[in-house]
């Protein structure tokens, strides 16, 4: 092939080849990995041998339906088939349980105005549960905070909560700082971000230090 | 999406089950084989991975009609299906579920010397997949064009059935919404190799 030839063959190769998108630029994650001081490092997700993920949930009020939309919204911030979560019935076949932290708040349509701070969630952290213990399963609760609030605001909270705590038992163990992330300490938008998405695509490409059990 | 599989399956059998109704200058293949198809996406999220479809089987039929002394008009539909993979750079492989693909092409067959016959085709190539998750969770994407190229050899003793075997090759280019939403600034292009056994009816010789 004469000169030109390869130099012309060389840019209609380039050409067809995309540039992979910048993931690790400052900014476009946040931390995921629980520390112990001074340099162990707790990064946990679900291995592939272990998916798919699944979750019980309380079958009293809206419950059913939150973890739904938690377990949908995770499914769908992977590209690559690094996440597969599910809803089970039966408590017993679960990997994660969600349920209400005391009487469930009453189901109605979610408020549709600004974030309101109405409700609580916790998860028990699997870098601790599989780690230092031998228990199997993780616990996810949630529930209305007391004080002036509509059941409505109530309700979207408990939506973005369910999603965020949801977050926590697919290995997201850290808050981020961005008010614009699911995953901040007091979630205050309705899905994950892009940097919410980028950070578990991370995750989920990382080399984990805690497992789940077999 | 089943529906949609047996209703082309439905089609291409009609096309290839019907040799009585044939006029005589129309001539119709089927041809069964393998599929490789190269790299549909290159990422790297921590380490290097590829998305590929598995090797697959494909069923193309074709139907064509002389032109000239020489030369013969053809349209052909090919259809194939398989897993679709991540294979990442420690070796483990991902199933990503199924992806089908249904491709539509015209172009002119020669024949040539020896028993060998060569064709062109271009058309267009529609992904179609199982479901609607990871890549392909805002759908496929426009119907890509589709450039092909195939070589067929039909020895004399097969003639009578329009028995050979063929060679094609295509190319097109792959990307979908998902994968913009993502930050991929251009599709990739795709290569995709098929050898295949066919079967022909109808034209008199089918070679």
């Amino acid at each position: 092939m004469t000169r030109p030839g390869l130099a012309l063959a060389c840019v209609v190769a380039a050409a067809c080849e995309p540039t992979v998108p910048v993931r690790d630029c400052t900014g476009c994650t946040y931390d995921f990995a629980d520390t112990i001081p001074p340099d162990t490092s707790l990064v946990f997700h679900w291995p592939a041998t272990r998916l798919p993920v699944r979750y019980y949930a309380d079958p009293r009020a809206a419950m059913p339906a939150l973890v739904a939309t938690g377990v949908a919204t995770w499914n769908a911030q992977f590209l690559y088939g690094e996440l597969r979560a599910v809803q089970v019935a039966d408590s017993n076949a679960a990997d994660v349980i969600v349920q209400w932290e005391a009487t469930p708040p009453p189901d109605v349509p979610p408020d549709t105005g600004a974030a309101v701070d109405a409700c609580a969630g916790s998860t028990t952290n699997p870098s601790v549960v599989f780690r230092d213990s031998s228990a199997r399963v993780l616990h996810v609760t949630l529930g209305a905070k007391g004080g002036a609030f509509s059941d409505a605001q109530v309700a979207a909270c408990l939506r973005r909560v369910a999603i965020h705590e949801l977050g926590h038992s697919l290995g997201l163990l850290k808050h981020s700082p961005s008010r614009f992330d699911i995953m901040n300490a007091v979630p205050t938008v309705s899905f994950p971000s892009v940097t919410d998405r980028r950070t578990v695509e991370l995750l989920y490409h990382t080399l984990p230090t805690v497992l789940p059990p077999p | 999406m089943r529906a949609r599989y047996w209703r082309l399956a439905g089609i291409a059998g009609g096309l290839a089950c019907a040799p009585a109704a044939l006029p005589a200058q129309l001539l119709v293949r089927a041809a069964l084989g393998a599929r490789y198809t190269s790299t549909l996406v290159h990422d790297s999220i921590v380490t290097p991975f590829d998305v590929r479809p598995a090797l697959a089987p494909a069923l193309a039929v074709t139907a064509a009609t002389p032109v000239g002394e020489r030369w013969m008009a053809q349209a052909t539909l090919d259809f194939s299906t398989s897993a679709l993979e991540r294979h990442d750079a420690a070796g483990t492989t991902t199933s990503l579920g199924r992806v089908s693909t249904l491709a539509f092409t015209v172009g002119l067959r020669r024949g040539l010397p020896a028993g060998f016959a060569a064709a062109v085709g271009v058309g267009g190539l529609k992904y179609l997949p199982a479901d609607a998750t990871g890549i392909f969770r805002q759908g496929s994407g426009a119907i890509a064009g589709l450039g092909q190229v195939t070589v067929e050899y039909a020895p004399v003793a097969g003639a009578r059935y329009g028995l050979g075997v063929q060679a094609r090759y295509d190319a097109h280019r792959f990307v979908t919404p998902a994968l913009q939403s993502e930050g991929f600034d251009s599709a990739r292009l795709v290569h995709r190799v098929t050898l295949a056994v066919r079967a022909g009816w109808g034209g008199g010789a089918a070679r």
